[in-house]
Order: structure tokens, then sequence, then C-alpha cells
């Protein structure tokens, strides 16, 4: 049992994590505190809940890049309106109005998925240009600083606070909950519903998963909707965390995004990708971008060095898959 | 089939639309696509680094007076977000829309030259901005708000007076191949090394114009060298990511923050004292000056020093050649934003 455990690709990317933490605390003690992990977290509360609301798209075989763009639309459109209507309440509304619209954004893209039997990444990339766009075109092209009454002091909401001698009070933000419940969401979702089984079914075979008597298309309509809906939560708690709406949120991100899933352990192609992995994978980005500042090397070197950790990281699985296969083949000739 | 399926979208689209934005419909941008003008009516397109930035949308503003005032065609258009490759995109449809002149504010100066060069070889009046390093050939002119070096060495003398001429300190740009954000930067340092001895500079870092880039970033500065004493900020949002660290982790007065920045971006972390001072130029007087040169151009007058290009800020130019060649023209048009001044300049 343990054996397994330690044979698991989530536990080479956690043993990877943690000799890069060791490495970089070596280097600069100060990356070993409380305080460290509480921002690491705070950066990555985020990218965890976009990439849960991924995470199951992709294990039924369909590469998304759109949700970022939902992230943008739902949360700038939704806090443009309120701000039009002068609400000054707290943040629930803003999680609801952004919610529904993520819902139907997933809906609609897992509509024109299904009825038309598209692929999924040539309809996210039409979708992922049309919501940054609708968002320029139509609510506005500027950074919203202007934040309703009851929602300033959000992004100081602490679970616990440290005191940390650098960089003063900091702490374990309340929005961890949400990711930590969608974690555990999707982790349900994957592993003990029908719906679940089924989504590990068409990435591995979408024939076969037809013949098995899974229901498809309404599989693919939940992983859309919830991909909408989470990217909508995303890009509010984004717009509360930074303290601004922008419209054009997230429109490099999409491809860290899905690196930190790939790395998790995903495969791009379905079938295959856990939630452990992904928060892993998640984690590793964010570590590997905050080690090139703690550790001092220069910023020149930074995108070479993330480009060759993320070469020499995605290709590990790729090297333990053809292993396994060398050995099977051996196997199977003896 | 196909014909279905396109239709279908459209009507989504459109519900979807009107179901989310109906209350918060806000009149389209002005930069209406540019159709062929009348016949006789100069039409100017300028192209910034992208249109999602309040800055670019007060140059905006410049642009469209001028437009007025000269009785031009004159447009704003730029990415959606920074990216030179699509820039590039938008000045190549410019050319062919046979446009008469662009103002061009490159986000990578290199990767921008040749797009220029192209659309000076279809006879266009190809003006820069914040592009200062551009190669002799890819623009006619460069008009700068000020002096880079000298904006950069103002900059390190209002961050030294409020460290005491002491201390670490680090600085941000918004990229690395950002010609005016590394001079500013680069003079800035020169100018501490020659004359603030005990200024120690530590590195400089690349925002990527990202506020959040600078926020992390500026976090984990505060942990590696816990003693900085002093942040300079070269892009909008530099100052205010760097800022917003800072006042979380209740440092805002034992450190200064200073750099390139305005009201609507670092206005309430001026208050708080967190961002110092935020130095800029008028982005919309810039636009305005960079169309005039283009209309003196066109109507065959010559640029010379001295001259007042009737902009608020540009009444006596400097012309000088930039290293690369290209001729730049210098306004002396910044000004310095605090919490005591910053109603004055509302963008």
């Amino acid at each position: 049992m343990l054996k397994k455990a330690i044979r698991t690709h989530e536990f080479i990317i956690f043993l990877i994590l943690v000799a890069l933490s060791l490495v970089v605390g070596i280097i600069n003690p100060a990356f070993f505190s409380v305080s460290t992990l509480f921002d690491t977290l705070r950066a990555s509360i985020v990218y965890f809940i976009m990439s849960f609301g991924v995470l199951p798209l992709m294990i039924a075989g369909g590469v998304d890049i759109s949700f970022v763009a939902i992230a943008a639309m739902t949360s700038y459109t939704t806090h443009m309106f309120l701000l039009k209507l002068g609400y000054e309440g707290g943040t629930l509304l803003y999680f609801f109005i952004a919610g529904a619209m993520g819902l139907l954004a997933g809906l609609l893209m897992g509509f024109l998925v299904t009825r038309f039997n598209l692929p999924v990444f040539n309809v996210s990339l039409a979708l992922y240009t049309m919501w940054y766009g609708f968002n320029l075109f139509f609510i506005g092209a500027t950074a919203n600083f202007d934040l309703p009454q009851g929602t300033v002091g959000y992004y100081a909401r602490f679970l616990v606070t440290a005191k940390d001698p650098y960089v003063g009070q900091t702490g374990l933000h309340v929005s961890i909950i949400y990711a930590v419940v969608v974690g555990v969401f999707v982790w349900w979702l994957l592993k003990y519903t029908i719906i679940g089984r089924g989504l590990f079914a068409i990435g591995g075979n979408k024939e076969v998963a037809i013949r098995s008597g899974f229901n498809v298309n309404f599989i693919w309509m939940v992983a859309f909707a919830l991909m909408g809906v989470l990217s909508a939560i995303a890009g509010v708690t984004q717009g509360f965390l930074s303290r601004y709406f922008n419209p054009v949120l997230f429109i490099t991100q999409p491809l860290d995004v899905l690196a930190g899933i790939i790395l998790g352990g995903a495969s791009i192609t379905g079938g295959r990708g856990t939630v452990i992995g992904t928060a892993l994978g998640v984690l590793l980005i964010q570590i590997i971008n905050r080690a090139l500042i703690l550790t001092g090397i220069p910023v020149q070197w930074q995108k070479l060095v993330v480009g060759i950790i993320l070469v020499v990281f995605t290709s590990i699985p790729a090297i333990r898959a053809q292993r396994a296969r060398r050995l099977r083949r051996t196997t199977e000739a003896a | 089939m196909k014909k279905s399926v396109f239709m279908v979208l459209s009507v989504l689209v459109i519900a979807a639309m009107l179901a989310s934005c109906a209350p918060a419909a806000t009149p389209a941008p002005a930069t209406q696509a540019p159709t062929k003008a009348p016949e006789k009516q100069l039409v100017f397109a300028a192209v910034v680094k992208s249109i999602a930035f309040n800055w670019f949308k007060r140059l905006e503003e410049g642009v469209l007076q001028f437009g007025k005032d000269y009785g031009v065609k004159a447009f704003m258009e730029g990415p959606s977000q920074v990216d030179s490759a699509q820039q590039v995109a938008i000045i190549e449809n410019l050319i062919a829309q046979g446009v008469d002149a662009i103002c061009n504010v490159p986000y990578g100066v290199p990767e921008n030259e040749p797009a220029q060069k192209k659309a000076m070889d279809a006879g266009i009046i190809v003006i820069g901005h914040e592009a200062a390093t551009a190669k002799e050939g890819t623009l006619h002119y460069d008009v700068e708000a000020f002096d880079n070096c000298a904006y950069g060495e103002e900059m390190m003398k209002e961050l030294a007076k409020r460290t005491g001429e002491e201390g670490k300190y680090i600085q941000f740009v918004g990229s690395l191949t950002n010609a005016s954000h590394n001079e500013w930067q680069d003079c800035a340092k020169a100018y501490a090394e020659k004359n603030y001895p005990k200024m120690q500079f530590i590195a400089k870092y690349e925002s990527k114009e990202d506020m959040e880039v600078a926020y992390n970033t500026m976090k984990d500065v505060l942990r590696t060298h816990p003693d900085i004493k002093g942040v300079l900020g070269s892009a909008a949002g530099d100052v205010v990511g760097a800022g917003r660290a800072i006042e979380e982790a209740g440092l805002q007065d034992k450190i200064a923050v200073v750099g390139t920045s305005i009201t609507s971006y670092a206005g309430e972390l001026l208050k708080t004292g967190a961002v110092d001072l935020a130095m800029a130029w008028d982005p919309a007087t810039a636009g305005y000056a960079c169309m005039v040169v283009a209309y003196k151009l066109i109507k065959g007058e010559k640029i010379t020093d001295g001259m007042d290009l009737g902009v608020p800020g540009y009444e006596k130019i400097i012309l000088r050649k930039g290293v690369n060649g290209v001729p730049v023209i210098y306004g002396s048009a910044w000004i310095k934003i605090d919490a005591s001044n910053m109603d004055k300049y509302p963008f």
C-alpha cells in the first residue's frame, strides 16, 4: 500500500516540491516561515479554484483555455453592474451573480460542444477571445478600483494571522476555504459519482464510454457548468484579493494554469488526473516563481529557468509511461 | 449544418450580451473601426501597448481632442493585452487601410521596428512615443514628454530625499525590453552611484505590467532584503503592487515608494502614504503632441530645436538624435503627484 503510494505521480511532484523548497530555504532562510506559506497559498487560491474547475474537463479529454476569459468576463461585468446600481454590500452577491453568469457561460460552451460535436479546444479558443472582447467592447476597457464599501478590507480578512519580521502582519486568507471546499467537492465528484467515473471513461475512450451506457452529453454539460461556475468564483476572488477588477484578468495565464494541472499528473489527452496532483502542480508553479526572487536569480533568467523546469518536469510522466510500456512489452514477450 | 451552427451561435451570443450587460451598457468605445475616410480628410491612428490601461484611455482623450481641433479623423487602437505581436498586426492592418499617420507606442521597441518601417515605406508618417531607442529609418520622429535620463534622475532624487540618501533600493520595469522604463531606471541607478554612495542597488525586476506580479515580487523582496529602504517603479501599476505589499507589512513609513503612476491607479495608496510620489506625464498631451508632429510633417513643416508645438509642456522642444539614430523630440512635461495635489490630475 505504502509502496504503491510512493510510486504515484503525486508523490514525485511532492518530493520535487520539498526538494525545491529546501534548496530555496537553504539559500534564503526567510523562505522557511509561516508567512511565506500563507503568501504562497494566497497567491495560489484562485489558481486552485480555476484548476479544479478545468481538471474534470481535462480528464474527459477536453482542453479548455476559455476559463480565464470566463473569470474575467463574469467578475468584471458583475462588478461594473453592481457599481452602476450603487451597491455597497458584501462579497456574497458578487459570487452569486458572477456564479450564475459563469454557469450560463459554461452551459453555452457545453451546448456548442455537445450539440455540434465540436472539439473542445476550438470552441474554447473562440470563446476565450469572445469573452475578453465582450468585456472590452461592451463593459469597459479600464481597470476599476472602486470597491463597494462592504467589500473593503476583504483582502485582509484572515483565518489565522502570522506576524512576520519581514513582511509584517500576514495571514491565511479566508478565501482558502473556497479552494478547500471546491477541492473536496471535485475530488468527491471524480471519485464517488457516476459522473466522475463517466469523465474518466470518456477521457479513456469516448466510444467505449457511450457503449457502456454513460450519458456522455450530460456528463460534458456538468463538466462545463462546473468549469464556468468555478472560473467565475476565481475571478471574483481575485478581484477582491487584488482590490481592483480587471477586464483582461488572467489573460496571460491560461497556459500557466494548464501547465500546473499537467505537472500534477493530468493527461492532456484525458483519462488521468487527480485533485491532489493538481493542487501540488499549482503550488509547484507558484514556488518556482517565488524561488527566483528569493534566491536572487537575475530576472533575465526567469523565463528560461521556468521553461527548463517545465520541460524537465513534464517529461517525467512521459518517461515513466514509456518505461512502463517497455516493461510490459518485455513481460509479455517473456 | 454550418449555417445553423452560426445562427445558433450568434443568437446565443447576442442573448448572453443582452442578458448580462443591459443595465451596465456603456456607449461603445469611441475607437470605432476606421472606415475609409472621405476624400481629403486626414486619418491619424494612435497605436498603444494595450487599450486595457487607464493610462492609454487618457492618451486617447488627447488623440480625440487633436482630431477635433485639427479636423482630422483621429482614433486609437491597441491589443487587449500587452503583446508586441498583436501590436504589429494592428499596424499592418492600418497600413492596409491606408491611414495618413501612425503614432505608435511600442511595447517592445525592436519588435515593432519592422512594421513601422513597412508603414513608412507605404508613405505613412510614423511617429513614435516611448521609443527613443528605435533604429534609424524606423520612425520619422519620436516624441518624448521629457528626456528619459533626466526623468530617471529626477525619480532618484525624489527617492533619495525620502530615504536620507542611503539604504537598499530595488527597481521595477514593465518589461526588460521596454526602452523607456529601462532608460529611466538605468539612469537613476547611475545617478545614485555617482551622488549617493550610501544607496545600494539590489535588483531590477520585471512586473510584466501586472500589479499582482509587482505585489508578489515585493513581498518576496521584503523577505529577502528586510532592510530595503526604497522602491522605484516604471509601469503605472508597479508602485501600486509594491505599495500594497508594503502597506500590508505596515512598512509605509519605513520604505519610500516613488515611480511612474497616475491618480486612478495609485490614488488610495498616495493617501495612506504607502506610495510616496507618483511621477508621470499627462498621456493626453503626449498623444496630442505626437499627432501634432505628424500633422506638421504632412503639411510640409520642419521640426526644429526650440520650436513650440502649441501643447502644454512642449512649448520649447529639444531635438536630439536618439542612441540608434531616430530623431527625438523632447518636451519638459513631467508632473509630480502626491497626496496633496492628486485632485489636480484626475486620470
